[in-house]
């Protein structure tokens, strides 16, 4: 937004600083601030005195330029043909510079001296026109400071404007703010006519077919219209706006989106049918060739503009090619309409068409601005000298919109902000913002429900609805910043649920057992369950599927943690890191019933299961290498270890490990983690087919756990034990048994044989390899006796000891040693 | 008995010479014996008392036995000391090199952004909110429509959303929460939100598909701005240091009004500019506003009875602001490098 136009609306007295200030605590936030023009430098008009051809190079010009009574004249060389004497052009002068920052010296060429440039339209940052030199209005004299004469170096204030905002998206939504927060007086654009004597309505005729998508259609006519390039201060502040200037009309039209957000769209009139304006919804499979040489299919859910032969533009969104405004056009036909925003909305999404004019349709136009803008259009139009207004305009309006009535109180908005604001506050307020406040006299006021305050909404403010969005009004015109603050009174009892507690207690856990915690995107791909040579049918299978994914490879929500594991893992490896130990408490996600059937969804229910799931993997080396530990690789029994302390901590007594067989672990190195004849989890070692699709190089370790099934495995209420009072006697048994006997079998042999005595069983060695047979190993155990109620005597514990060993022998053919 | 005397007096000198030499205790040791022993030279004295007239026998035997308590407490002192010594010299010995590493059980680290999540929500449980959390795979109602944003509302244009099906999406934010909690609890309801959200965006240094919120809601009756700006300001006190200046500036959210957006002064340059704040000296950190009237009737709250205020914050962004983190992938790669670190 260029300060020098928005101020031809209202009077700025502000400095840029403090006016960005009360722009954005009023809510219209300034995001940047820039100079534009600031790198021009000494730039001055001059006039030609006289040009001739280059002595020696043929496509040079030597001009002769008077640079007023104050300066000598100079010589320039130019390369550009579109100059005769008694033109008024810009000139650098040696040591000055163009917009993109280029100094300009003094050049020879061949023989002649230039004593500086002539300046494009393009060098000055007016436009991207470079292939000529700018001719400037004859109101600059020689001498003149070019930058100031055209009004080149401005202030642009970059907005941020809301979606419930459309009006702001203009000059005169932006002055309407400055001017409501600074108590000055906004200047509505002038649009007075001299119009020509024919009748608008008697050329054209306008019908709408379609009012629920087009609830206003105005139309102008222009004649003796001369195509041409538009007025260099026209152009310089379209530049100025990011607007690339095109023509006058093209330019004129413009112009006024900019300065009332209306979109106008200019067709050539002489190649419409019987000059006859139908709006009305496209047919099934009509075809349009838009501006932009595109062909494009409609259908009957978008709105064109035809005349009865044919579309001739798509509605808000883009003109059709056959009636592009060219060279040869005489007579322009203006459109200003208000179109339904959904429809502008669906239809440049179907037609992946986006355009200012459809992104200005999209939120909303007021349509009281129809007119205006064809007025504004028409005095342009002619004030350059493109045309003239025929008389009149032509306004398809079936129902005017209503005006919306808000009643109110400064009581009842007072209770909302928490501060008192009397009924003068709020109706200056709202009168600077362009509503009318009506105060409603005694008697009514007693009657009605409402309030003493009767507001009128303006037009433009499609986005004030009730009595809440007047109360945001007198908020922000009083400045938030003048509410005071408070502490809503009440005694409430917050916290953390349960399940937030315990997540939270397991993950100190595991950091503390050395794991760092994870957090990955919850997205997978079918590749990843291939990968996992997850099988069909496998229920893994049956995730939720992303309609629009960003990538394939992100287009399911993940039923298994695993995947973001491993690529965390691969991470770390790749990336030089020796060992890697890393867990994440995060969700799986299943469709409930109703999504798998497609059915409707009840009130509250959600659409997906969500499990929270806990994984850990572990790969490369468990030690660093450090002075006093052998440096070594992480294994099984390090993962079990981390998920026996975590069960441990969390208050899971009595879990046990079965062995089992999953298609992405190891067959020989996986256990199911039960309890209580629940499967609580999987714990091994990553199928070394799955950690080399993922490209982990080595082995990995991995266990998860259904967060959910694991709490209800704990145990809260733990009774106390005595401690011991009586010594505990211990004895050793060693033995060479094959290796398929497990461990946790010997054990419980162990356990049930010397009964409530056996106060533990412990594995202090296991040895395999020579002397010990192949397929055998040797292991030894601890085994501690104590009674609660007496001390245990030796004759006592050896007999009980002994049972224990005939029934290893006896029971699982165990040799003894 | 003069002679006797004498003798005496040259054993006791020779024994404290004997004792002053000896330097080690073993050295010690072997003096006593020699001194004090069967064979000592004392003894060998003793020995000689038949000698001594039988009149001055009593007075040799107590020079003899005063020249022995003489000479065992001058071993004893001797002793002491050597004894100290050679333990001073072993307790030298034994010097360690104590600036080697020691050996640490590793440690592992909980993500900044749980972190973060942690350190925001214990500020509002604090003051009495509850910490509730909801589905991510969510119904177009709860994200939307419930919020007072119908179908082709232009809000829906800025978040750009996974959608699984027409009616079921990823919820691009935790709003929803503020429905369903709405619905499920009676009045007061005073919760905060933290959850994942998702949004069609290309992943870069600021912008990642998956990002963390955390929503806030009390309804209660009699709920006014002041109070809105009262629990915010407290919370970016305690969250971000007292410091630190608070402003809201109005802004818009659909299910929100008056809407606010609450900046921070930056911390970085205290309010001059800088690269941080993009010159502004200030730093968004949260949208709020008192609950639209609409969303109210939604969940069947009377809107002239109950009021409130809601309030949402993006985590990445806290989390990286409070860091110096500068690109937004870091928090998902997992790299323990970065990890370690917090
Ligand atoms: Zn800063």
């Amino acid at each position: 937004m260029p300060l020098k136009w928005l101020s031809d609306y209202v009077d700025i007295d502000l400095c840029i600083d403090e006016l960005a200030d009360r722009l954005t605590m009023s809510g219209t936030k300034v995001e940047t601030v820039t100079d534009i023009g600031d790198r021009l430098n000494r730039i001055v008009a001059g006039k030609i005195v006289s040009v001739s051809p280059h002595e020696s190079v043929g496509r040079l010009r030597v001009a002769t330029v008077d640079l007023g009574p104050r300066q000598a004249r100079r010589t320039l060389v130019t390369a550009a043909a579109n100059i005769g004497r008694g033109d008024i052009v810009p000139v650098v002068l040696a040591g000055g510079t163009i917009a993109d920052g280029t100094e300009i010296g003094e050049v020879d060429f061949s023989g002649v001296r230039s004593e500086g440039m002539l300046c494009s339209a393009k060098e000055l940052g007016i436009s991207s026109d470079g292939s000529g030199i700018l001719r400037l209005p004859d109101d600059i004299k020689p001498g003149d400071d070019v930058v100031s004469a055209l009004g080149l170096a401005d202030t642009v204030i970059e907005l941020e404007i809301t979606p419930n905002r459309p009006d702001c998206l203009c000059m005169i939504g932006i002055a309407r703010e400055v001017a409501a927060i600074t108590g000055a007086t906004l200047k509505m654009p002038n649009t007075a006519l001299k119009e020509g004597s024919e009748r608008a309505e008697e050329l054209i005729s306008v019908k709408i077919d379609a009012h629920d998508l087009c609830s206003r259609y105005g139309a102008r006519v222009i004649q003796k219209v001369s195509i041409g390039q538009s007025p260099i201060w026209m152009q310089v502040r379209l530049s100025a706006a990011g607007v690339r200037p095109i023509n006058n009309v093209v330019d004129v039209t413009n112009y006024v989106m900019l300065e009332v957000n209306q979109p106008l769209h200019a067709f050539d009139y002489d190649r419409m049918s019987e000059h006859a304006v139908i709006v009305r919804r496209a047919r099934s499979g009509e075809v349009i060739v838009t501006l932009d040489g595109e062909e494009r299919r409609l259908d009957p859910e978008m709105l064109v503009i035809a005349d009865p032969g044919s579309a001739l533009a798509v509605a808000g969104v883009m003109g059709g090619l056959s009636t592009e405004i060219t060279e040869d056009t005489c007579t322009v036909l203006l459109e200003s309409a208000t179109f339904a925003r959904q429809s502008v909305w669906r239809t440049s999404r179907s037609l992946k068409l986006r355009t200012e004019a459809s992104s200005r349709y999209e939120k909303g136009l007021d349509p009281e601005t129809v007119p205006l803008a064809l007025d504004r259009a028409g005095h342009l139009l002619e004030a350059i000298g493109a045309g003239v207004a025929a008389s009149g305009i032509v306004d398809a309006y079936p129902s005017t919109a209503a005006v919306r009535v808000i009643s109110t109180d400064a009581a009842r908005i007072s209770r909302r902000l928490g501060v008192d604001v009397s009924s003068d506050d709020v109706a200056d307020s709202l009168g600077r913002l362009g509503f009318s406040v009506r105060v409603e006299s005694g008697a009514n006021k007693a009657k009605s429900e409402g309030g003493s305050l009767v507001v009128e909404v303006p037009t433009f403010r499609g986005d004030v609805q009730e009595e809440i969005d007047l109360v945001e009004e007198v908020a922000r015109m009083w400045g938030y910043d003048r509410i005071p603050t408070t502490v809503p009174a009440g005694a409430h009892v917050g916290g953390y649920t349960y399940e937030q507690k315990k997540a939270m207690q397991a993950k100190t856990i595991l950091t503390g057992a050395g794991a760092s915690e994870a957090l990955t995107i919850p997205f997978m791909s079918v590749a990843d369950l291939d990968m996992l040579r997850v099988g069909q049918g496998d229920p893994l299978r049956d995730a939720i599927r992303i309609d629009n994914p960003m990538v394939e490879e992100q287009s399911y929500m993940r039923t298994t943690m695993l995947p973001s594991m491993l690529v965390a893992i691969r991470t770390n490896i790749n990336r030089g890191n020796r060992g890697v130990c890393l867990f994440e408490l995060g969700k799986t996600y299943f469709p409930s019933q109703s999504l798998k059937r497609g059915e409707e969804l009840r009130r509250g229910e959600n659409p997906a299961v969500e499990r929270q799931v806990l994984v850990c993997g572990m790969a490369g080396a468990y030690t660093p290498r450090i002075w006093h530990t052998r440096e070594r690789d992480y294994d099984f029994y390090d993962a079990k270890g981390v998920l026996e302390a975590l069960l441990e901590g969390m208050g899971v007594d009595g879990a046990t490990y079965v062995q089992t067989v999953r298609p992405s672990f190891h067959p020989g190195r996986t256990a199911s983690i039960v309890w209580e004849d629940r499967e609580l989890g999987v714990i091994g070692e990553v199928h070394p087919d799955v950690s080399e699709a993922y490209g982990v190089a080595g082995r990995v370790y991995m266990f998860e756990l259904d967060f959910a099934r694991m709490l209800e495995a704990v145990d809260e209420a733990k009774s106390y034990e005595p401690l011991p009072r009586y010594p505990a006697i211990e004895r050793d048994v060693a033995m060479v048994l094959p290796r398929a006997v497990s461990i946790a079998d010997v054990a419980e042999l162990i356990e049930k044989t010397g009964g409530e005595l056996v106060r533990s069983v412990t594995l202090f060695d296991v040895y395999e390899g020579l002397p010990v047979p192949e397929g055998k190993r040797s292991i030894a155990f601890t085994v501690t006796y104590r009674a609660q109620d007496r001390t245990l005597t030796d004759e006592e514990v050896n007999r009980l000891h002994e049972e224990v060993r005939k029934a290893l022998t006896d029971e699982m053919g165990a040799v003894l040693r | 008995m003069k002679e006797m005397n004498d003798k005496v007096e040259a054993v006791v000198e020779r024994a404290l010479s004997a004792i002053e030499n000896a330097h080690t205790t073993a050295a010690l040791e072997e003096a006593r014996v020699r001194l004090l022993g069967r064979k000592g030279e004392l003894t060998t004295l003793l020995r000689q008392m038949k000698s001594v007239d039988p009149e001055d026998r009593p007075k040799f035997g107590a020079l003899v036995n005063s020249a022995r308590e003489t000479i065992e407490k001058e071993l004893d002192e001797r002793a002491r000391v050597l004894v100290a010594a050679e333990k001073a010299a072993r307790l030298e010995l034994e010097r360690i090199d104590v600036t080697m590493p020691g050996r640490a059980p590793r440690i592992g680290k909980i993500h900044p952004l749980t972190r973060g999540i942690m350190d925001i929500t214990e500020i509002f449980v604090e003051m009495g909110f509850a910490v509730v959390e909801g589905p991510e795979v969510e119904t177009d109602y709860y994200n939307f429509e419930a919020l007072n944003t119908p179908q082709y509302h232009p809000a829906r244009d800025v978040q750009d959303t996974f959608y699984v099906n027409d009616t079921v999406l990823l919820r691009t934010q935790t709003s929803p929460m503020q429905v369903r909690e709405m619905e499920k609890r009676e009045p007061p309801v005073k919760v905060v939100v933290p959850g994942r959200v998702y949004r069609r965006d290309q992943v870069d240094a600021t912008h990642s598909p998956v990002f963390h919120q955390i929503e806030g809601l009390l309804v209660d009756h009699d709920i006014t701005f002041t109070d809105l700006k009262g629990t915010l300001a407290m919370f970016a006190r305690k969250f971000y240091g007292e410091e630190r200046k608070v402003r809201f500036r109005p802004h818009y959210f659909p299910f929100t009004e008056p809407s606010a957006e609450m900046d921070i002064s930056c911390a970085i340059c205290g309010g001059a500019g800088c690269r941080v704040c993009k010159q502004e000296g200030w730093i968004e950190v949260l949208g709020c506003g008192l609950v639209h009237p609409n969303v109210l009737r939604a969940v069947g709250y009377d809107p002239d009875e109950l009021t409130g205020y809601a309030f949402g914050m993006g985590v990445e962004r806290l989390v990286m602001l409070k860091h110096g983190i500068d690109d937004l992938r870091l928090l998902y790669e997992n790299d323990l490098r970065f990890l370690s670190q917090f």
